[in-house]
């Protein structure tokens, strides 16, 4: 309480009222955070049928009380933009002024990041998103089950942060997965605008963080930004400021959310590495492209021309890869179709 | 000296007689370089550089033309790269190439305008023997390099304050004589952004109207076509490769030089586009990159004034790609921010 001996008296009541009705302490992990704190700490895998992992955890209570807002990155370790922006973001955020709690889980995939595996966790060769995960499973299942059972359970909305991995060329987006249900459908478009990322590509289901989350009754969306293995200032600024903006809309931290208008995209095609060689692109992230337009080719290794990859659809590019190696039945992009905007 | 000459005329049937552009004489077979000399009149004078290959054997006349802006850098070393690299024995026709037309833009790093007499060296078409710098240059360029060629490509880019990707312009000017052409020659250059450009939209033109270089070559009977790469002061390897390629292929498709052309199949047709003008002075912040995407009503920039507060936001005012877009913080009342172009999937239009 020698915080409330430093402010003016009129604030000093509002604290103590703050206080009265204060949150309870939020344990995720090894951190314990009671009201008005920033603590960090680590949810533990423990060793199983492969070895055990710890994954970082930041858990900020608020002085108010308010909703659980859960921010998780670095399921794919070398999707360097987010794992950037989330501690970031945590530096930033004051336990004083924040109504609600924020746990923030930087880099679930620890060994992907260390050993700059991109995709996948080298431990068990297996994607870090595939939830509910099992607890007596390999290190990703149990990893997953971990992040289940200890943060999206006690959370009321949750963010999962992607970007383009060390091979995909993007620029910032974000992902909606609709339900065509209401009123979640209606509460995550907002959360998306309120992010203000200007691409937002419609989507349904699977076995990602947010649909997971969306199952369960509570909002959830995905966003990305950063590319190739970079961390540009722009790309990690985005996210910081988005996640800012819906911490705002969410009414968790004071300020007014401005109002963007982003294109909206829904239905991608896959584009696919049908031979194996180098990949050359020939077309940018968010250019338009027609049916039948080519966007990149494969040489073999002796430089000669061995395929063409053309757009299966008129629409925008969301990604494309950015590296040379390519082997049969690589994905090598992304073409969403122009939707009609979900909002008058 | 008759008899003499008329010897060697027998001699070299079936070769191209010499060729003169400026001071440049090129003998058939030969390279030679020299100057569009433009005399001093109301200004100062100007020598334009000039290159004039003459192949071996006859064919046709392409002039290729960079430099009107003398800051669009990556059009510039393109041509001058080209030049060397093009083998006189090898070619059938000749090759014109001015690569720097606005000397005093590239000395002085003046974008958009001669800083002689601050006009545009690309829109004063047919020019003027009496006029200003710009439109003496015009007119020599005219008489010396538009009216000697059978074909011409006008080779631009994003200037010092603009960020483009590539494209370039084909004109569908409803002659097919000119259309089909030029037409082959834009597919063959291979870049997969075109931009219609309907020059009949605007015609009849008042008497004394002037043009760019490229609509006062069609509206002499010669295909021609613009081509747009590198930005924002550089000159990219990438960029440079890429004009230097199409030029090449554009050869190629002329059957100046041997090879085969593949031309771009699928390109991306652009049906006309819209220019976003600054309604505000101040900083400028693009939010969008070339050749996006954008609805209407998609914010693509915004003008803050020098305290930082944000005065303007930049709005598309049409679905479309992005063509180009500022690529400096310099932002007065007027200024171009950039193109948004319609595809002419949407218009209907291809």
């Amino acid at each position: 309480m020698s915080l409330s001996l430093q402010v003016p008296s009129g604030l000093s009541v509002l604290l103590i009222l703050g206080v009265a009705a204060h949150a309870a302490d939020v344990t995720v992990g090894t951190a314990v955070a009671h009201s008005g704190q920033k603590v960090n700490g680590f949810i533990k895998v423990p060793a199983g049928v492969d070895a055990g992992t710890d994954m970082p955890v930041i858990v900020i209570n608020g002085a108010k009380t308010g909703p659980v807002l859960s921010l998780i990155s670095g399921s794919h370790g070398t999707e360097y933009g987010s794992i950037v922006a989330l501690p970031k973001l945590a530096q930033t955020i004051d336990p004083a002024a924040l109504s609600g709690t924020v746990v923030i889980l930087p880099l679930v995939n620890v060994a992907s990041f260390l050993q700059k595996v991109p995709h996948r966790n080298p431990i068990d060769n297996r994607g870090l998103n595939n939830y509910p995960g099992k607890a007596d499973g390999s290190q990703s299942e149990r990893a997953v089950a971990a992040i289940y059972e200890q943060v999206i359970q006690k959370s009321d909305y949750v963010i999962d942060y992607h970007g383009g991995d060390l091979d995909e060329n993007i620029l910032p987006f974000a992902y909606w997965t609709k339900t065509n249900k209401e009123p979640i459908d209606t509460i995550t478009r907002d959360m998306l605008l309120a992010f203000g990322l200007d691409m937002i590509v419609a989507k349904s289901g699977g076995g990602s963080l947010d649909s997971t989350v969306i199952s369960l009754g509570k909002p959830g969306i995905t966003v990305l930004g950063g590319r190739s293995g970079t961390a540009g200032t722009e790309d990690v600024q985005a996210l910081v400021r988005g996640t800012t903006n819906v911490m705002r809309h969410l009414k968790m931290l004071p300020g007014t959310v401005p109002v963007e208008h982003p294109l909206w995209l829904a239905h991608y095609s896959v584009l696919k590495g049908d031979q194996e060689g180098i990949f050359y692109p020939v077309a940018v992230p968010r250019a338009y492209v027609t049916k039948g337009m080519t966007v990149g080719y494969i040489t073999n290794f002796f430089g000669e021309k061995v395929s063409e990859i053309t757009a299966p659809v008129s629409g925008v590019l969301i990604y494309i890869n950015s590296v040379p190696s390519v082997k049969k039945g690589d994905n090598l992009g992304y073409v969403g179709e122009l939707a009609e905007p979900p909002i008058k | 000296m008759y008899k003499f000459a008329g010897l060697f005329l027998i001699l070299t049937v079936g070769h191209a007689a010499d060729l003169t552009v400026g001071t440049a004489v090129a003998k058939s077979g030969q390279r030679a370089t020299g100057f569009i000399q433009v005399s001093a009149g109301a200004d100062a004078a100007a020598s334009i550089p000039v290159i004039v290959i003459n192949g071996a054997s006859a064919g046709p006349k392409l002039a290729l033309v960079a430099g009107s802006h003398g800051t669009e850098y990556a059009s510039i070393v393109a041509l001058s790269k080209l030049a060397q690299s093009v083998d006189p024995a090898q070619l059938k026709g000749a090759l014109v190439i001015v690569p720097l037309v606005n000397v005093a833009s590239f000395l002085q790093k003046v974008p958009h305008l001669n800083p002689i007499d601050n006009k545009n060296m690309n829109r004063l078409y047919p020019g003027k023997p009496d006029g200003t710098q710009t439109e003496r240059t015009s007119w020599e360029i005219g008489k010396q390099v538009v009216e000697k060629c059978d074909y011409l490509i006008d080779l631009h880019g994003g200037d010092l304050d603009e960020n483009l990707r590539r494209y370039t312009y084909w004109a569908d000017t409803g002659n097919p004589k000119l259309d089909a052409p030029s037409k082959g020659m834009v597919l063959a250059f291979g870049f997969d952004h075109i931009v219609i450009q309907r020059p009949r939209a605007n015609a009849p033109r008042p008497p004394g109207a002037t043009s760019a270089i490229s609509r006062f070559a069609q509206d002499r009977g010669k295909p021609s076509i613009t081509a747009e790469a590198g930005h924002a002061g550089t000159s990219s390897t990438e960029d440079v490769d890429a004009l230097m390629r199409g030029c090449t292929n554009v050869m190629r498709f002329l059957k100046m030089l041997p090879g085969t052309v593949v031309p771009v199949e699928k390109p991306l047709w652009i049906a006309r586009y819209s220019t976003v003008v600054s309604e505000q002075e101040g900083i400028f912040y693009p939010l969008a990159v070339p050749e996006e995407y954008v609805q209407k009503g998609a914010k693509i920039g915004y003008v803050t004034n020098y305290f930082g507060q944000t005065i303007w936001d930049v709005t598309s005012p049409i679905s479309g790609v992005v063509l180009y877009i500022c690529a400096v913080p310099s932002m007065k009342k007027g200024d171009s921010i950039g193109y948004i172009g319609e595809l002419a999937d949407a218009a209907g239009a291809q």
